[in-house]
């Protein structure tokens, strides 16, 4: 080191004069002060943090995505959890929340301020912003229009980490070839194009998404000269429909439509499916689901619903019985970490936006809380030097926590002030709810109605309801609404991001959403030769 | 209220249609697959709605707007809702859910036999797939007046008033032919369909953000609708 004797002559009486000082200001604070819970614990994360010598290259990555789950929603879901546990509520974190690491992320679309799930996951995937509505194409395409294709399709990460030779999986509980889970594998200029009975006239250059979930393998191949890969090794979710053909001798044993299929040019993709990967074992309920041997599977394909799989709340009354996102998770996780190289992995809780749209918070917070219940196990069972686990959401929704609750109110409850035990009273005299909307169909109180989307039989409701007599900690109660629409809406605000293992120190700060994919390629060096 | 039949003798079901159909006619309709044309009165207000059953399906249609609303059971005994808009080529799949056969009753029926056991049944006209019986009585501030066709275990004549409104549901047309009743379930095979739990995510199509703003044209809990496609309250 090139320190001056004098220098450190006059260095070392300063840091005495400081370690002093530093005594002297320590021995100021009460103890009331330092032995307070809330100023030891504060103390040791301080301190945790600066022992962090977090690595920068990783072996796995998980990506999570809670689909809709906005900071409000965080918040939120970690009181109602603490509250399940008989605790306040406000001073509990969700799993993830204890991560080191942590973002704002921007989350907006090349063409739209407030974001849709095709645009922002698509950002994650590849690296780049693109427009609302399409799937792993950038923003030079016209939604719809599939002569803009060409040219304009992205490569994901998930390509990336297959043509890496690492193993890649995908799981959600919303159909798998939704936005979210479409932007990992496919291109597409409309993310409605989920099978080819979605797709009209003139678009036979292009592929709809099913079709390019269960081609992946070749058309990766086709596309890169000499690339040889093995197929995404993990595929769970939701939307037999888009797989099957318009027949009914195709149907499941828990099929709802008449006709579960919806494909119109006679292909049955999980037969398909079957012929290509022999060796591969498809399920479509819990009991094939619980016989699946994580240490001999080499390739899991799950189709658990005819449509999204069943929001958390209301899986035990699946006909055929679902997993759990947590058990998916279990699975995959267990099936993937057979690969020596590698993996990476994408997890998305896709009815949390679902219960959101539906303006019914119990079931959007039930789905966070199973969320966090997913990533703890992926934190459980991995090793932190070497998994980059990261957990996101792709956008936000009008969904608030508002008035002035007591410490230890139930979240899902009426406001009761600090000190009352009645509910605050709003101008007309009516009591209020802690968590509302901004707009949507508002008040409807369902009482135990699980599924929150029942609300959709029902019209939306302006103004203010009597909810005096209403439990409104059910799972059936629907919160009011400013604005009465027929659906309750994204919200514009940033989302977070939460980050541990290698690579995570790089999640800090108010970020673009696109860095998600530029985290994911440093942390794999995906795109390194 | 006790219930008294008084079998008023045999009358010919023909003259309970307004249509001429001949009592062969009538005993030739299957009450599983049948369409059945009704009159809806409301004040000076009229519309038609047409109830047909095919296959254990049931559809609910109405011109203004062109609504089909059409359920199925599930095999776990759910009821699930598919709502087509017929002159945009468009549909809602709804996620099944569980319901009583009560609710059941309201979409094939469109009352409930439970209604029924609340009135009173006080003529019988006809026998065999030709009995009608009416039915009268009053539950709350509503009276009610009510004719019955057992056998296809259908509404011939319903009528709800009170103090504010007056409601008359009439049957103005049995429909038997089967190539009409399927045709009636084939005919939406090509639209455009969409999971309830998508809409709020198609904001950008026209179809659907005019959906998200204004609001559903919605399911009938009693399967009357009033001439916008709302339900009668």
């Amino acid at each position: 080191m090139g320190y001056s004797k004098k220098l450190l002559s006059v260095a070392v009486p300063s840091l005495l004069a400081l370690a002093v000082s530093a005594s002297l200001q320590a021995d100021v604070l009460p103890q009331s002060q330092k032995n307070s819970a809330w100023f030891v614990d504060g103390q040791q994360q301080v301190k945790d943090n600066v022992t962090l010598a977090t690595k920068t290259r990783a072996k796995n990555v998980i990506l999570f995505v809670g689909d809709g789950m906005g900071i409000s929603t965080l918040t939120a879901a970690r009181i109602l959890k603490g509250q399940r546990a008989g605790n306040l509520g406000e001073e509990g974190y969700l799993s993830f929340e204890k991560f080191q690491y942590s973002a704002l992320v921007k989350t907006y679309n090349v063409d739209a301020q407030t974001p849709d799930s095709a645009g922002t996951m698509t950002a994650m995937m590849s690296g780049i912003k693109t427009d609302a509505g399409v799937v792993g194409v950038a923003a030079g395409v016209e939604r719809g229009k599939c002569s803009t294709i060409k040219g304009n399709e992205v490569v994901t990460a998930l390509q990336l980490a297959e043509i890496k030779g690492l193993a890649t999986g995908v799981v959600s509980t919303a159909r798998i070839t939704h936005a979210t889970p479409a932007a990992t594998y496919a291109s597409s200029v409309e993310r409605n194009w989920e099978d080819i009975s979605d797709m009209p006239e003139g678009t036979s250059d292009c592929q709809d998404i099913a079709l390019q979930l269960v081609n992946f393998e070749r058309n990766l191949e086709q596309r890169f000269s000499g690339v040889d890969v093995d197929g995404i090794d993990v595929v769970m979710g939701g939307g037999r429909r888009h797989f099957l053909p318009k027949d009914k001798a195709a149907n499941s044993l828990d099929a709802v439509s008449e006709i579960e299929g919806d494909r119109t040019d006679g292909l049955n993709l999980v037969t398909q499916w079957q012929t290509q990967y022999p060796q591969g074992n498809y399920v479509m309920d819990q009991q094939g689901f619980d016989a699946i041997d994580t240490e001999t599977t080499t390739k899991l394909f799950g189709l658990f619903n005819e449509s999204h799989m069943q929001y958390e709340a209301d899986r035990s009354n699946d006909i055929a019985g679902e997993p759990s996102l947590s058990e998916m998770t279990e699975k995959a996780i267990k099936i993937l970490d057979n690969n020596d190289k590698g993996y990476f992995l994408s997890v998305e809780s896709g009815r949390i936006d679902h219960a959101h749209h539906a303006g019914n918070a119990y079931n959007a917070l039930n789905d966070t809380i199973e969320f966090a219940k997913a990533v703890q196990f992926a934190i459980d069972n991995t090793d932190p030097s070497e998994t980059l686990i990261l957990v996101t959401a792709d956008h936000s929704h009008v969904f608030t926590i508002a008035g002035y609750p007591k410490r230890g109110n139930p979240i899902l409850g009426k406001v009761v002030g600090i000190g009352n035990t009645e509910p605050s009273k709003d101008a007309n005299g009516k009591p209020y709810t802690t968590v509302g909307y901004t707009n949507g169909l508002g008040f409807h109180d369902l009482n135990n109605e699980t599924n929150a989307d029942a609300v959709y039989d029902l019209d939306p409701v302006s103004g203010r309801a009597d909810i005096s007599d209403v439990d409104t900690t059910t799972p059936g109660y629907h919160q009011e609404a400013l604005v009465p629409l027929g659906s309750e809406t994204h919200a514009g605000e940033d989302i977070t991001l939460h980050a541990q293992g290698p690579g995570a120190q790089m999640v800090q700060g108010v970020m673009e959403q696109n860095m998600v994919f530029h985290i994911i390629n440093q942390a794999l060096a995906l795109t390194e030769k | 209220m006790k219930k008294t039949i008084l079998v008023m003798g045999l009358l010919s079901s023909v003259s309970l249609l307004s249509h001429a159909h001949t009592a062969h006619q009538l005993c030739d309709v299957s009450p599983q697959q049948l369409g059945a044309v009704y009159q809806f009165t409301q004040g000076v207000k009229h519309y038609d709605m047409k109830l047909w059953r095919y296959n254990g399906k049931v559809a609910q249609v109405i011109s203004q707007p062109a609504i089909t609303n059409q359920w199925n059971k599930t095999v776990s005994g759910s009821q699930r809702l598919v709502q087509y808009f017929d002159h945009y080529q468009r549909g809602i799949e709804y996620q099944p859910q569980r319901a009583n056969d009560a609710q059941w009753q309201r979409h094939t029926q469109l009352i409930t036999e439970q209604l029924l056991t609340q009135l009173t049944a006080d003529e019988v006209v006809g026998t065999g797939c030709q009995q009608a019986v009416k039915y009268h009585g009053k539950i709350g501030d509503n009276q009610y007046q009510v004719t019955w066709l057992p056998q296809l275990q259908l509404l011939k004549y319903y009528q709800q008033s009170n103090a504010k409104q007056t409601l008359t549901i009439e049957l103005t047309r049995l429909i038997a032919d089967q190539a009409t009743i399927s045709q009636q379930f084939n005919r939406q095979h090509d639209y455009q369909l969409i999971d309830f739990a998508d809409i709020g995510d198609n904001e950008s199509d026209p179809f659907w953000a005019k959906m998200i703003n204004m609001g559903y044209v919605t399911q009938s809990a009693g399967g009357f609708y009033q001439a916008d496609g709302r339900e009668i309250k």
